[in-house]
């Protein structure tokens, strides 16, 4: 059946199980039979992929279609990756793509990806526990929005844990290294990316009684290139530490727990003009409860993260600003650790011959953390600090008949205000996949490596588990994946090693 | 000392590991579509170590399954 309103049409597609379908005004995925209905103009192009498929576009003429892909005769695992420049030849490298249309009681994005082999999380607190790759958490899993690292004060490590998940469209979920972003992926990156004008109209409003949560979303296109996003959140009953038993469920701290609380609001503007894209998104968080201990209340009072993030064809860069309060409750006494500070990032990307040739920034400038007791200045944990990473980077693929190799090199610098070294570190990555009949091997030689971040060198605050205090003459941790698999397109067993020079561990 | 001001706390600091820290692993994956059968699975098992310690973020092992029947379960429904 097909209806048409306004120049819209809405048709029925037929097609291999869930594929993910891409037009100009929308963006969808079909069923676990391969079925969807669309909602789009005619004479608009639509390209239909899915991973063990050779991806196909056809146009729409307001007619039910039904295509089936032409299959692949192996799988390369990356085949729905969508992100730039990763796209081009990062290939061969172990890649979950998700959707986020998952929606956890606590409302926080990385609950999406609790079903991805080898990703787990760490943390007790259900509300702020972070993604770890291969069990790598405290900024050995790097997490971008966007293609911008999303940085942290957290000794836990960067999560999107203050976001309303519904801002977000999709994650891609990279294992090892990276040659194109560099630090902090020892165990691997989180690629989340937002909703925009592929996006559809929608209003969501949310209701669960276990947390108290009481929600809502609405995603709306007043321009065939402009998407508005707004959505908010509110749970008043969740209890910490976890109600499970493996982290205390019989324990002191569940006896002691109270019910807690937090507020999530997010804002998106997307726009897209001639190919340049631009997205201003806003994340903030009120009351947002951490812990509760026999002795101590840990909670963030106040959290505001912006992001201006522009992406074109071979450049892209970002201002990201951010206002956090965390506060420590002890009988009397209160501490206040507010920081603020702005992060800026830059990726100039292009084909050179068979090559692509890359430079990026990620800089932090005017970071700040202040400590009060009672209300009451005490002193700076950081002042105006500065950090600078740049990397250079350049890859290469070759795809034959039933062969498939791909390989990077990446060159990253670092500098910080709190020392006058530099820090140079060399990596890359080498990697190949094989097809025989319907089986394919594959495997990965993938180095890495993590600057000292600001935390660890110079920390002097509380913090829920303790004080902490920095070491400034922490090397950078350098770090070897090795990784073999075999598979066809309905299933994969996948051995890896990690090892770990200069691991950072707390004392 | 500052820290001093802050309730008797434990105190924690950073340093290099002298010893490699490792960790091996095992992934796997299915996702079979037999007619109107649907299974999706995920397991993933770790371990992690150096120098005799234990890397504190491994986690136990896991094991994740689907199964979907799709269309007319019986044919009076």
């Amino acid at each position: 059946m097909v209806f048409i309103v306004f120049g819209y049409c809405e048709f029925n597609i037929k097609t291999v199980p869930n594929a993910y379908i891409k037009g100009e005004s929308f963006s969808t995925y079909a069923d676990r039979k391969g079925e969807a209905k669309l909602r789009g103009k005619e004479g608009e192009k639509v390209r239909i992929s899915a991973a063990g498929y050779e991806p196909e576009e056809f146009v729409i003429t307001c007619q039910d279609v039904e295509i089936y892909l032409k299959e692949r005769p192996y799988k390369i695992s990356e085949i729905l990756v969508e992100s730039y420049p990763v796209i081009m030849v990062e290939r061969t490298k172990t890649v979950e793509h998700v959707r986020l249309d998952v929606q956890s009681p606590y409302s926080k994005p990385e609950e999406a990806l609790s079903y991805v082999p080898g990703l787990s999380f760490e943390g007790k607190d259900v509300a702020g526990s972070v993604p770890a790759v291969r069990g790598l958490a405290r900024f050995r899993t790097a997490v971008y929005l966007e293609n911008f690292r999303v940085s942290t004060e957290r000794e836990i490590g960067p999560s999107l844990f203050y976001a309303v998940p519904d801002v977000l469209d999709r994650a891609e979920v990279f294992k090892g290294g990276s040659t194109v972003f560099g630090s902090d992926a020892i165990g691997g990156s989180i690629l989340y990316f937002l909703k925009g004008v592929a996006s559809s109209n929608e209003v969501k409003l949310s209701y669960n009684s276990n947390n108290g949560l009481l929600g809502g979303y609405v995603g709306y296109k007043p321009a065939k290139k402009l998407y508005l996003g707004f959505g908010g959140y509110n749970a008043n009953n969740y209890y910490f530490p976890d109600t499970i038993k493996g982290n205390g469920f019989y324990g002191t701290d569940m006896v002691q727990a109270k019910n807690s609380s937090y507020k999530k609001y997010s804002a998106l503007l997307s726009a897209e003009y001639r190919g340049i894209k631009l997205s201003l998104v806003s994340f903030l968080a009120r009351d947002l409860y951490r812990s509760y201990k026999s002795s101590s209340i840990n909670y963030y009072p106040e959290i505001n993260e912006n992001f201006a993030i522009v992406q074109g064809n071979n450049v892209e860069f970002g201002f990201h600003n951010y206002t956090t309060l965390s506060r420590k409750v002890k009988g009397s006494d209160t501490t206040d650790n507010p920081r603020f500070g702005n992060d800026f990032f830059l990726r100039v990307f292009k084909d050179f011959w068979k090559f692509n040739l890359g430079f990026d920034y990620f800089g932090r400038w005017k970071v700040n953390s202040e400590v009060y007791k009672n209300g009451e200045f005490k002193y700076h944990e950081l002042k105006n600090a500065t950090s600078h990473e740049y990397g250079l980077f350049t890859l290469w693929n070759r795809k034959g008949e039933n062969l498939e190799i791909s390989s990077g090199a990446r060159l990253g610098i670092y500098s910080n205000s709190g020392s006058k070294e530099i820090k140079i570190f060399p990596t890359g990555h080498l990697g190949a996949v094989y097809g025989f009949g319907k089986y394919y091997i594959r495997g990965n030689l993938i180095g890495s490596y993590r600057f000292p971040n600001f935390l660890e060198t110079h920390a002097y605050s509380p913090r829920p588990r303790g004080f902490i205090e920095g070491n400034p003459n922490l090397k950078p941790e350098k770090g070897i994946t090795f990784e073999g698999a075999f598979g066809s397109k309905t299933f994969e067993v996948l051995t890896f090693g990690i090892i770990v020079r200069d691991f950072i561990v707390d004392v | 000392m500052r820290r001093e001001f802050w309730y008797g706390d434990t105190v924690f600091s950073y340093e290099n590991l002298n010893e490699l820290a490792w960790i091996v692993g095992l992934e796997g994956k299915s996702n079979f579509n037999i007619s109107r059968f649907y299974i999706n699975s995920s397991l993933t098992l770790m371990k992690g170590g150096s120098g005799g310690k234990s890397i504190s973020n491994i986690p136990p092992p896991r094991l994740y399954i689907n199964f979907w029947i799709f269309g007319e379960l019986f044919p009076l429904l």
